[in-house]
């Protein structure tokens, strides 16, 4: 099974000054669109449509990355989740005029930081860590290590146990899904990528990835049901 | 559902399949929450500080009270190719066509009557009638002035 791929269909043609055009034409017709960019296109269109469902796949998808965003700029946890809510409840405002020009995640990230933007004028501080946070770093602003989260004695016990109990349960999954779940987690290769190096079809990997997960997330569970009900 | 839920947590999931896992409703809960746990897995296994609290929940519970999102929805020109076929465009193009022919019939229609007028007058009506007719009617000078006698 292939990935959803999209082909843009936007066409940018560069014309140098002063030579003949014709012969300097640079045609860059069918670029890639990356096959997150497409999938969050199509939610943010069933989205504009009314599918609130739809909407609500993204704040999961984006939530704990904007978290991770606004942690570089506000310190306060509280803080951080208010502005994160407001940022959210501030796109889905506005999602109508989202045209996909730019990724999802750019326009949501650009709210998020004007929304804690605000929120720093607000309290009469100046919003020092923004400065130096510019679209460039936005596009290639992956997660954080840097979570500012209160780190207690009680929080660092269950997160250790959380990736002891992750990792035991990868360790013994059979060695096709392990390998499968390790390739795609810990090395990020696309399930064709994988699909190549297992020498088995697209379908089979995805149903290993999705087999170990299911596998962990099981271990997982009843560590989880307590977290919650300590936190 | 969850292995295709599994695909859309990697970012590997296609089009249809998205359709597919939003079609039934109250679903989204279910999604959110198996994408949260993978999300966990997914943070652990690469070393990442887990976050204390999920907000997922609570944006969208604040999200429920917002008003629906349906109006000035901006069709990009590839959900134009993708989305919408030529047929759809047929009732409004017959419409415009009858309205032509209807159009197009009642101008005709007119021209040629008040072109049959004309040939009836100039041809046929001796000039000395034309000329009577024209001194009895309310375009002469003597029907607006009027005298005492």
């Amino acid at each position: 099974m292939n990935s959803l791929k999209v082909v843009s269909k936007s066409t940018e043609v560069y014309n140098a000054p002063n030579v003949n055009s014709e012969a300097v034409q640079i045609n860059m017709e069918a670029r890639p669109i990356s096959p997150e960019r497409a999938i969050d296109q199509k939610l943010v269109e069933k989205a504009q449509k009314g599918d609130k469902q739809a909407f609500g796949i993204l704040v999961e998808k984006y939530q704990l990355k904007l978290n991770r965003l606004i942690s570089r700029m506000v310190r306060d946890q509280s803080e951080i989740e208010d502005i994160v809510q407001d940022s959210f409840i501030k796109a889905y405002r506005a999602i109508n005029n989202f045209r996909g020009d730019s990724a999802f995640y750019t326009w949501l990230y650009r709210i998020g930081i004007n929304t804690a933007k605000n929120h720093l004028v607000s309290l009469g501080r100046r919003p020092k860590a923004m400065d130096a946070v510019d679209i460039e770093e936005i596009e290639n602003f992956q997660d954080a290590q840097d979570l500012r989260s209160v780190e207690t004695p009680e929080t660092t016990m269950m997160n250790n146990q959380i990736t002891a109990t992750v990792n035991n349960a990868a360790e013994g999954l059979p060695d096709e899904l392990k390998q499968a779940f390790k390739l795609r987690e810990m090395d990020g290769h696309s399930y064709e990528e994988i699909a190549e190096m297992m020498g088995c079809p697209i379908g089979t990997v995805r149903s290993r990835i999705f087999r170990a997960r299911d596998a962990i997330a099981e271990k997982l569970k009843p560590l989880i049901e307590e977290t919650n009900k300590r936190w | 559902m969850n292995e295709k839920i599994s695909s859309l947590f990697d970012n590997e999931i296609q089009g249809n399949e998205i359709d597919s896992l939003l079609s039934k409703k109250d679903r989204g809960s279910d999604i959110r929450e198996a994408m949260q746990s993978y999300q966990m897995i997914s943070d652990a296994i690469q070393g990442k500080r887990l976050p204390k609290n999920n907000l997922t929940d609570k944006i969208m519970a604040a999200i429920d009270k917002e008003p629906t999102q349906l109006s000035g929805f901006v069709a990009t020109k590839e959900s134009l190719g993708q989305n919408t076929s030529p047929s759809e465009y047929w009732p409004m193009a017959a419409s415009f066509a009858a309205l032509f022919v209807i159009g197009l019939t009642v101008f005709n229609g007119d021209s040629i009557k008040a072109g049959n007028n004309l040939v009836l007058v100039k041809s046929d009506i001796p000039e000395d009638i034309i000329i009577a007719h024209h001194a009895s009617t309310s375009t002469n000078m003597k029907y607006f002035i009027k005298t005492k006698d």
